[in-house]
């Protein structure tokens, strides 16, 4: 790109003006730029234009410390103005590129051969890089002193050159003391080796990463440290010595030995919860806990005395023993709850402690056996506070049983008495549950002995002579008999679904004989439906309970009717294909909706809007147990407004 | 033909009124039994054409019973018709040639298991 300066001079001493590397320029009098040579062009990073700009080619001017410095007061302006120019005449330019450049300025007025003021030359010196260099150094040196790791510097002879605050702080030693000082001062003398390979790496140029050392204090007390080693070379390239960051990870191996500690006492409790948790028998918890938690102490003895309540809320006390027999354990009086009275008891050596000398020794099964000397209890209390029972360790040797133990120890019992309470909880819920199960089938027979009486007095009646209104009344109260006989006999068997005890007693029958048999009992005891039998076969043998399937028929023709009130036909068809047969009751009644077909076979679930029709909603969910039990099926199709259609299907007994 | 002899063992005095009136209308001669000590008594008095008996009685088990008659050559060939409220009750096999009638009942097919019994 061609430049246009107004040198006047066209000679060659302009030209070496211009092209010289030092940078300077001219302004007239009024302090515009007059003349700028290519080296102040390149440090502005501009071209101002000759003639129009003032004092300065800058983009932007700084003094050093960062203040904006107004145009007219730039050292140029100044001189121009002939007043005084600061001391220092460094200042910063600002480029267009927004890089800054460290400049110092010599300004120069001229003056004519009368000494009138002509104008100025101003020379431009840029010391951006030396400025760099010396930051760079400053905040090095700020950094290694304020470093809270040792940073010592050393000869490739071992000899210690620099020493930082971290150092004095990690070793005791201050600079003073240190400097000059061999660095095997640091070293304890079993690690002394260590320096001849650390140097040996230096010297062949190989830096040492985080390596894991002991060193010695001033005091002489020993401290872990991690150590980085890298070789210092000089100017040449020559390495004349090492530096050495040493940290005090002391803590850091602490935290990481508590880490893992952590981590292995958390798996060991995991397992053993997970373990402890499948289970619901108090017997195996017992001895799990028992045994897992004599290993994890490395117990000679262990026990766990637990204090189950029964059924009747007997106290009733539970051993699970370990390395021992129970009587042995028992004898030794060491190992009752009641001993414990909520507090842990850790003990080195129980034979010397006052307040259990008296039973000392403590013999375990007599000639032979250990003598429990060390000695662990940990009370397992609910979280009411409850003493549910203790764990109880021992072992011949003193002082086998440390404070991780008794940590580990408190946590299994934590786990131990969550497991056992939910062992209780389940255990009572299963004898409420029996006792249920117990007082349905004892009240059912109960509530059956009446009405057996009462059925019976009012047939007897009805053979007698009777006026039409007597007819109608005795044959409705027999119905409403019969209809509580039936809700009865659905309560028992829903406590027996419930309690997984409905039987099946298999025989072999025909179905269609059974289906028509039940039919006829309905044309008798049914006026407003007629019901049609159709089916493609003379006989369909199934192998299946009769009474039940009984049941089962009953329930589907009589919803059938119930919820058909204002249609008179039901229609039953019974099917069978090679391996099942397929019994079908179609009403032309209120139907189903989607929601209700997926309820229906549920437990106590009626459709509803159907309020004034009676019932518990147990037949469909007995009638779907019942050929579940037979491993047969059983569903719905319906339309809200036209009927349902339910039917079920057996698998077939092939005849021999 | 001599009146069949019944013997009704249910410990329910309702039940027992009920089922010896309707036996009595058949042209029955009953004799109740409220336990099974009573039955035992009255078996060694006279052997009767008919057992009607019960399965839960205060001093003993129905089916218990029916095992031992069946297990006496005296007393094997008797019929017996067994009661029970647990309607989900099974003869045992060894008493199969005898009949079950759940609680409450139909009074006629009662009176048709009586006469099917009687006639064989």
């Amino acid at each position: 790109m061609p430049v246009k300066y107004r040198s006047s001079p066209q000679s060659d001493v302009a030209t070496l003006f211009h092209d010289s590397r030092l940078a300077f320029y001219t302004c007239d009098r009024n302090g515009y730029i007059t003349y700028y040579n290519k080296a102040a062009a390149a440090l502005w990073g501009r071209e101002p234009v000759i003639g129009e700009e003032l004092w300065c080619g800058s983009w932007k001017i700084y003094y050093p410390g960062g203040r904006v410095m107004p145009l007219d007061e730039c050292p140029m302006a100044l001189t121009l103005k002939q007043q005084p120019l600061p001391a220092d005449n460094e200042i910063v330019i600002e480029r267009p590129d927004s890089t800054f450049l460290n400049l110092l300025v010599y300004p120069q007025p001229l003056f004519d051969a009368n000494g009138l003021l002509t104008g100025a030359l101003n020379i431009l010196v840029d010391i951006t890089p030396k400025k760099t260099g010396e930051e760079k150094q400053a905040i090095l040196s700020a950094i290694v002193e304020s470093s809270d790791d040792a940073i010592i510097s050393k000869s490739l002879k071992g000899i210690i050159m620099s020493w930082n605050k971290g150092a004095q702080k990690l070793f005791g030693y201050t600079e003073d003391e240190i400097i000059g000082k061999p660095i095997t001062v640091l070293i304890p003398p079993e690690l002394q080796e260590e320096e001849t390979v650390i140097i040996g790496n230096i010297k062949a140029g190989n830096k040492i990463d985080h390596f894991r050392t002991t060193r010695i204090t001033k005091w002489g007390k020993k401290v872990k440290i991690s150590l980085t080693v890298s070789p210092v070379k000089d100017n040449m390239g020559r390495i004349i010595g090492a530096s050495k960051i040493a940290r005090d990870i002391t803590e850091q191996l602490q935290k990481e030995e508590a880490i893992k500690l952590n981590s292995q006492r958390l798996e060991l409790l995991n397992a053993i919860g997970k373990k402890v948790s499948a289970s619901l028998d108090e017997d195996s918890i017992l001895e799990l806990i028992t045994t897992d938690t004599a290993n994890i102490t490395g117990a000679a003895v262990g026990a766990f005395v637990y204090n189950m309540l029964d059924e009747h809320g007997q106290a009733n006390q539970l051993t699970a023993v370990f390395g021992a027999p129970k009587e042995a354990l028992e004898n030794s009086g060491l190992f009752t709850p009641e001993f414990l009275n909520s507090t842990l008891i850790r003990v080195d050596d129980i034979t010397k402690d006052s307040r259990y000398g008296k039973k000392a020794p403590q013999e375990v099964g007599g000639n032979g056996q250990p003598v429990i000397t060390s000695y662990l209890a940990v009370p397992v209390e609910t979280v009411s506070g409850e003493i549910l029972g203790g764990l109880f360790f021992g072992h011949p040797e003193p002082g086998k049983f440390t404070a991780e133990h008794e940590n580990i120890v408190s946590s299994i019992a934590s786990q131990a008495s969550v497991a056992l309470n939910n062992c209780r909880l389940f255990t009572q819920v299963k004898n409420l549950s029996e006792k249920k199960d117990e007082f349905i089938a004892l009240a059912s027979h109960e509530l059956k002995t009446p009405i057996t009486s009462i059925k019976g007095y009012l047939q007897i009646l009805q053979r007698s002579d009777l006026d039409k209104a007597g007819t109608l009344f005795l044959e409705k109260s027999l119905n409403q008999i019969n209809k509580l006989n039936s809700l009865i006999g659905d309560l028992l068997d829903v406590s027996k679904v419930e309690a997984g005890k409905l039987t099946i007693q298999y025989e072999s029958f025909d179905l269609k004989e059974l289906v028509l048999d039940v039919i006829e009992t309905f044309h008798y005891s049914s006026k407003t439906h007629k019901i049609t039998f159709s089916s493609s076969a003379d006989q369909i043998f199934v192998e299946a309970d009769k009474q039940r399937i009984e049941q089962v028929l009953i329930n589907l023709l009589s919803n059938a009717i119930k919820y058909s009130p204002n249609a008179e036909l039901v229609v039953v068809e019974l099917n069978a294909s090679e391996n099942e047969a397929k019994l079908s009751v179609k009403d032309k009644g209120i139907g189903l909706s989607e929601q209700h077909q997926k309820n229906i076979f549920t437990r106590f679930y009626r459709a509803d809007g159907n309020e004034n029709i009676s019932g518990l909603g147990l037949g469909l969910y007995l009638s779907k147990e019942i050929i579940l039990h037979h491993r047969g099926t059983i569903d719905v199709i319906s339309e809200p407004g036209k009927g349902s259609t339910f039917y079920f299907s057996l698998p077939v007994k092939h005849q021999v | 033909m001599r009146k069949k002899i019944i013997y009704l063992v249910e410990d329910d005095a309702d039940i027992s009124e009920m089922i010896q009136y309707l036996l009595s209308s058949m042209g029955g001669e009953v004799s109740a039994c409220l336990t099974a000590e009573m039955f035992w008594k009255q078996m060694k008095v006279k052997l009767p054409d008919l057992i009607i008996l019960d399965i839960m009685l205060p001093d003993g088990n129905g089916a218990d019973i029916g095992e031992q008659l069946a297990l006496d050559d005296s007393t094997e060939h008797i019929p017996i018709l067994f009661m029970s409220a647990n309607h989900s009750f099974r003869l045992p096999e060894q008493l199969s040639k005898n009949q079950f009638i759940s609680k409450p009942f139909d009074i006629n097919v009662f009176s048709d298991k009586v006469e099917s019994l009687l006639v064989e």
